[in-house]
């Protein structure tokens, strides 16, 4: 296997390599430092956080003969810098969790830190605002009637969402959960383009908006594309104008 | 520690998602799982950034790269440099760039010329919705502007400023999300007198 494994990291890790033998490891650092800097600094914190993150790094690569790279499995399945940058993201998570615990994360605070069912019910709510839930009432004050309808109409597409194949409800979580640009979205998926990931997306809500009128809600809900339709709503559009892929 | 956390995916498994290369089945099961782990996905969509933005990607570079070294063949041969027939594309295509004859140029052609008030720059469209990258040169090769865009034509903005009756050169490279890039070679220009 260390045939098939990035020359520098063979050298590394050969065990032919005395263990006084700096060179390999300083051949690696000088290698792959650029991405592993580029790695501490997307986290933010200034030049002396992502000092602090690199030094932790390198410490952990280091570690008990090189424990964490020697789990590199050269199976052609990707690149080797690509996995560390994978590697390098979790290393820097735990350095900042060392630091700070887990009440805070350098990525942020998401709904993985949030009771799970507030989390879907966020989701629900942030899909009915995009799909113009207030269109299913005639407008004013709503009637304890409207209002039961809208409350059915809410559970029928949370259950509707919970039934969407993995990628498409990967699709609306990273649109609407994670808020991501529409060609962010594209590339999280693997998706050619954002136009791809736009036409996935009407059909998803398409799909969406049929089992709210088949759930009984029994009128066209505004804001969702019929299918066939390019655009789910111009303002997503709008939002996007200036994103490039 | 999540790097060795079960119940997530491993930092191979997250690779070969991002690189493309996992098996179909398995990266259902990954997406099914991406979809109800908001820290994974945050492992996901911060891998893509980095790896888009990393320091020592080079495949922005390299296509200019190629086709800044057939400008400065086409400057440096001797007689008349870009003539109809003879051009740079061609040369791209001997030097073995990747598909460099897929993407083709539609405006202005070869040796044609140009008005100075702001040219459009029109391409064929290159397979995958690619981003395409314009650039500018001026008879010394130097870069004169750069713009981007993901359409396939492209008007360079007012504060460029050419001058009448002189050569430019121009060429056009696409990258694809894949990495793939392709190129329409440099292209010459003669703006009006």
């Amino acid at each position: 296997m260390a045939d098939d494994l990035p020359p520098v990291l063979s050298r590394l890790l050969t065990p032919a390599a005395p263990p006084a033998d700096d060179e390999p490891w300083a051949e690696f650092v000088r290698l792959h430092s650029k991405l592993l800097l580029h790695v501490c600094r997307s986290l933010g914190g200034g030049h002396d956080a992502a000092m602090d993150r690199y030094a932790y790094l390198l410490e952990q690569l280091r570690r008990d003969d090189y424990r964490r790279l020697r789990t590199f499995v050269a199976d052609g399945r990707s690149e080797f810098s690509t996995w560390l940058v994978i590697v390098a993201q979790r290393l820097c998570l735990d350095h900042h969790r060392h630091r700070y615990g887990r009440a805070r994360s350098p990525l942020g605070d998401g709904p993985a830190h949030e009771d799970e069912r507030r989390a879907r019910r966020r989701l629900v709510d942030l899909v009915s605002a995009e799909i113009d839930m207030a269109a299913l009432r005639d407008g004013g004050t709503p009637s304890p009637e409207e209002e039961f309808h809208s409350s059915e109409a809410h559970r029928a597409l949370e259950s509707a969402l919970n039934q969407l194949p993995p990628r498409d409800r990967l699709l609306v979580r990273l649109r609407f959960e994670d808020e991501l640009p529409m060609p962010e979205v594209a590339r999280a998926l693997g998706l050619p383009s954002r136009f791809h990931a736009y036409r996935r997306l009407t059909a998803v809500l398409a799909a969406l908006r049929h089992e709210l009128e088949r759930a009984g809600s029994g009128r066209p809900v505004q804001g969702l594309a019929r299918p066939g339709e390019l655009s789910v709503s111009s303002e997503w559009h709008e939002r996007n104008d200036h994103d490039t892929l | 520690m999540i790097l060795s956390d079960p119940g997530h995916p491993s930092a191979e498994d997250l690779a070969a998602y991002l690189s493309g290369s996992l098996p179909a089945p398995e990266a259902l099961h990954l997406e099914s799982h991406l979809s109800d782990c908001w820290p994974c996905r945050q492992e996901v969509i911060g891998g893509r950034r980095l790896l888009r933005s990393r320091p020592y990607d080079r495949r922005w570079l390299l296509v200019p790269a190629a086709a800044a070294a057939v400008l400065a063949l086409v400057l440096l041969r001797p007689g008349p440099a870009g003539e109809p027939g003879d051009g740079p594309l061609r040369a791209v295509g001997q030097q073995g760039q990747e598909s460099a004859r897929t993407l083709d140029v539609v405006s202005p052609a070869e040796g044609d010329t140009a008005d100075v008030g702001g040219p459009s720059f029109i391409w064929r469209a290159a397979r995958g919705e690619p981003l395409y990258r314009m650039t500018i040169a001026d008879r010394t090769g130097r870069t004169l502007w750069t713009g981007d865009t993901s359409d396939t034509t492209l008007t360079p903005p007012p504060s460029l400023r050419l001058d009448r009756g002189s050569k430019y050169f121009w060429y056009v490279d696409a990258l694809d999300v894949q990495g793939r890039s392709v190129t329409t070679g440099a292209q010459s220009f003669h703006t009006a007198p």
